[in-house]
């Protein structure tokens, strides 16, 4: 019965294209830097308050599964990451674009996006109140393993050069440093500079690693060799079926690594991303080609970036609790609608749960009508002469940059940042593991030193007994570590003697 | 003789411009209007600010654009409202925590003199909440069982120094009580953590009631509370604590008082509405409104209180 007042409510017309623009709107906003799923979403905002409670958040959500795809088009094509949950969609569509395979990249994490999407909506539907309350058991010290966990795959994505992926990598964790003290409010390390007190902003630094450094090479690739050879393509080229049966594993692994990631409250679609990206790389036949265009790179992380929506429903839908800033605001949206979010959200409005549930599968369906066209423009917007694509994408990333958070310093943050990511890329340093320690950094000390506190009193060994998964988590990070590190010396022995 | 007549032209549109201008300037105010949200989007404040916003726009006939500038408890949003320029075109949307109480925990460009007060808007007062299926059904039984269990419980902050941090220093040691401290980061995950059985103890303002599986023992305020007339306060207890979350609209100092007051007098009628206070019960918060005068000095108390407050939790 429930279910059916729910198909009434989102197959109506108006709903419909409310949606299909929601997309459109999304995959535009994702597309241009520095402007995410927040900005979407709180652009968006106001025109929700006249509107019935299903209809305001078709709009919420079709725009929110549309910025999260959306990233990936301007990753690919022009290597700037939309949003940071495609920084890792970044490292293997530009190569591919490169050789001039940005279609069928674009296709791939079109096709990708949709899956993880509607993955992690099924998980969603038939498991969210037993995952929820399963989510609860990830207190500090099980949120600090599998962060553990998830910058183990720094040594993945820095295959090759060891060394040099972990400096690039503390040199993340240590600007996450910055700012507030997590614990005792103390400012570290700003230098007196105001603006630092709350941080080194995510977007400013990402932007001007990926994109200002990558327009610093072309720059500087320019003056030996004249004109442009930035590859043409005209649309999407989708994969096979075939193609794609192939590829099942990543797909699977990648979006059930997303929908988790999504589950847990403080992490995020950027979290999601890299982490699948390094499990799909540490688990590849041909991980060398990883950060050469490698399609399993993509698909490993847009799969995942998506399907973190459906999963940060789980515990908004189940518990109340929103997983992220998006589904903060969704909630919020409800509770201004007379709905009330929480946990009898399931009990007192099935059919706003299930209505929940049909929208965010339609708008996953709609993805490929708005990145079609969507695709079209952006290449069309390539053929412009190179010069003026350069400034226009230098133009698009400080914009972004300031957008984020208002604050003029975001831009000096994006200027260095990009000249460092500059200077890296030149010495052989992989760029991905900064961007990990900076997305990963705040929240690994936050529950380290939660842990620490809870830990105070109680002998270390029965304190961690008594949290098994936590246990679990520690164990697989270094069982992933030693193959790794046995795995490294192998290659290089057989190296030397060669 | 083409340029002179070019001439003549330019200087005559310039004059337009120039009177148009100044005449539009008597009729203040006359281009739109920068609200500044001193925290992300989609945020308790945001939300607020953008309800409240839509609202005041109708009355003043130009638009209010909510801009977020997020970060450092808010303090980065309020000093760029304390460093705009004071012409009386930006507003901030501030509240107890940026402007009284982070000035006094870390260095800020801008204290309490910064400021030209316009009006109070909101004022909620903090409540004690637990888990709903905990084992206390009141005060009196929570009170006696964390007595005899000194440092088994646990509470939870959303920042250090803020509203969650002080009613909960204040609570502690009014009623000389042992309770360890969790940090984190945001309401959401600190529910996530009291459904959990972690974090027994949470003080913030009542929307979270409404939302999660969290009951009210103590409300932190003189009187009852309207809106949760069950819940005592604590000075039913012997120890008064008075805590409430208020947001309110500040302006650079020196903005010209007639200015101030044409603003205050349209937020008046807006957060005496009907309508503004059908929306601010959905989201649990209760509209109160003081004029520029009674909000400097309610602004000022509140800022010698947290002053001293927080130079005894140091």
């Amino acid at each position: 019965m429930d279910y059916l007042t729910a198909i009434q409510m989102v197959f109506d017309p108006l709903t419909l294209l409310i949606m299909l623009l929601g997309v459109f709107v999304g995959v535009f906003i994702g597309a241009l830097p520095g402007l995410g799923s927040v900005v979407g979403i709180t652009v968006c905002l106001p025109f929700t308050f006249g509107m019935e409670p299903v209809t305001a958040i078709a709009l919420l959500l079709s725009v929110y599964v549309g910025t999260v795809y959306g990233g990936s088009i301007a990753a690919v094509l022009i290597n700037t990451p939309g949003t940071p949950q495609a920084a890792a969609t970044a490292m293997e569509g530009y190569p591919m674009q490169q050789r001039g395979e940005g279609g069928s990249a674009i296709g791939w994490a079109t096709i990708a996006s949709v899956i993880g999407g509607t993955f992690s909506c099924l998980v969603l539907i038939i498991a969210a109140p037993q995952i929820a309350k399963f989510a609860l058991r990830f207190g500090p010290i099980e949120t600090f393993a599998l962060i553990f966990l998830g910058l183990t795959c720094i040594c993945s994505v820095s295959a090759g050069n060891l060394a040099k992926g972990l400096i690039s990598g503390l040199i993340g964790l240590t600007l996450a440093t910055i700012g507030s003290d997590p614990i005792t409010g103390d400012l570290r390390f700003t230098f007196d500079i105001f603006s630092l007190s709350s941080g080194i902003e995510l977007i400013p630094v990402i932007v001007g690693v990926f994109a200002l450094s990558e327009v610093l090479v072309q720059i500087s690739k320019n003056s030996d060799s004249t004109g442009s050879e930035i590859p043409k393509g005209t649309r999407i080229i989708f994969p096979t079926f075939k193609q794609l049966k192939e590829k099942w594993v990543v797909l699977l692994k990648s979006s059930a690594i997303g929908t988790g990631v999504g589950v847990l409250p403080g992490t995020g679609a950027a979290t999601a991303a890299f982490m699948a990206y390094g499990e799909a790389q540490r688990s590849s036949k041909n991980s060398e080609n990883f950060g050469k265009g490698e399609v399993d790179g993509i698909v490993a992380a847009e799969s995942s970036n998506n399907a973190v929506t459906g999963g940060a429903l789980i515990p908004t839908l189940s518990l109340g609790i929103p997983g992220d800033p998006v589904t903060a605001i969704m909630l919020a949206t409800l509770t201004i609608h007379g709905v009330t979010p929480g946990v009898r959200l399931m009990q007192d409005n099935p059919e706003t749960v299930y209505a929940i549930f049909l929208l965010l599968m339609v708008s996953n369906l709609f993805m490929p009508l708005a990145g079609i066209p969507i695709t079209r423009v952006f290449f069309k917007v390539l053929q412009i002469p190179k010069t003026a694509l350069l400034s226009g994408i230098v133009v698009l990333s400080l914009l972004g940059s300031l957008v984020a958070r208002g604050n003029p310093f975001d831009l000096l943050v994006a200027g260095i940042s990009g000249v460092v990511g500059y200077m890296m890329k030149r010495h052989g340093y992989p760029l991905a593991p900064l961007v990990i320690g900076l997305v990963l950094g705040a929240q690994f000390e936050l529950s380290f030193r939660q842990s620490l506190l809870y830990m105070s009193g109680t002998p270390f060994f029965s304190y961690m007994f008594d949290h098994p998964l936590a246990l679990i988590l520690f164990s697989v990070a270094f069982t992933f570590l030693g193959a790794q590190l046995y795995s490294q010396r192998k290659t290089q022995k057989i190296n030397r003697s060669k | 003789m083409k340029n002179k007549r070019f001439y003549k032209i330019m200087v005559s549109v310039f004059m337009i411009f120039f009177l148009t201008g100044s005449l539009a300037s008597a009729q203040y105010p006359d281009k739109n209007i920068t609200l500044i949200v001193p925290f992300a989007a989609g945020g308790t404040t945001d939300i607020n600010a953008r309800i409240f916003a839509a609202m005041l726009e109708k009355k003043l006939d130009v638009s209010v654009v909510v801009k977020n500038v997020g970060g450092a408890g808010g303090t980065i949003g309020a000093a760029e409202v304390a460093g705009a320029k004071s012409d009386g075109y930006t507003f901030g949307f501030l509240s107890v925590g940026p402007a009284t109480m982070q000035p006094h925990i870390k260095r800020v460009p801008y204290n309490i003199d910064s400021w030209s007060f316009v009006a109070n808007i909101n004022n909620v007062p903090a409540v004690l909440m637990v888990k709903k299926s905990s084992p206390w059904n009141n005060f009196q039984e929570m009170l006696d069982d964390v007595k005899a269990h000194p440092k088994k419980y646990y509470y939870a902050t959303s920042g250090s120094g803020n509203i969650t941090h002080l009613t909960m220093l204040a609570f502690l040691k009014d009623f000389g009580l042992e309770v360890n401290r969790i940090p984190h980061r945001s309401s959401a995950e600190i529910m996530k953590e009291i459904a959990a059985d972690r974090i027994h103890f949470y003080s913030d303002t009542p929307s979270a009631l409404t939302t999660f599986d969290v009951k009210a023992l103590a409300v932190y305020s003189a009187e009852r509370f309207p809106l949760l007339k069950d819940v005592p306060t604590t000075k039913e207890f012997g120890h008064e604590i008075v805590y409430s979350v208020w947001q309110g609209v500040f302006a650079p100092k020196g903005v010209d008082v007639t200015k101030i007051n044409v603003i205050s007098e349209k937020i008046k009628e807006v957060v005496t509405s009907q309508e503004y206070l059908e929306a601010m019960r959905k989201v649990s918060t209760e509209p109160q409104y003081m004029n520029s005068k009674e909000f400097e000095n309610f602004a000022r108390a509140e800022n010698d209180k947290y002053m001293k407050a927080l130079k005894t939790s140091k």
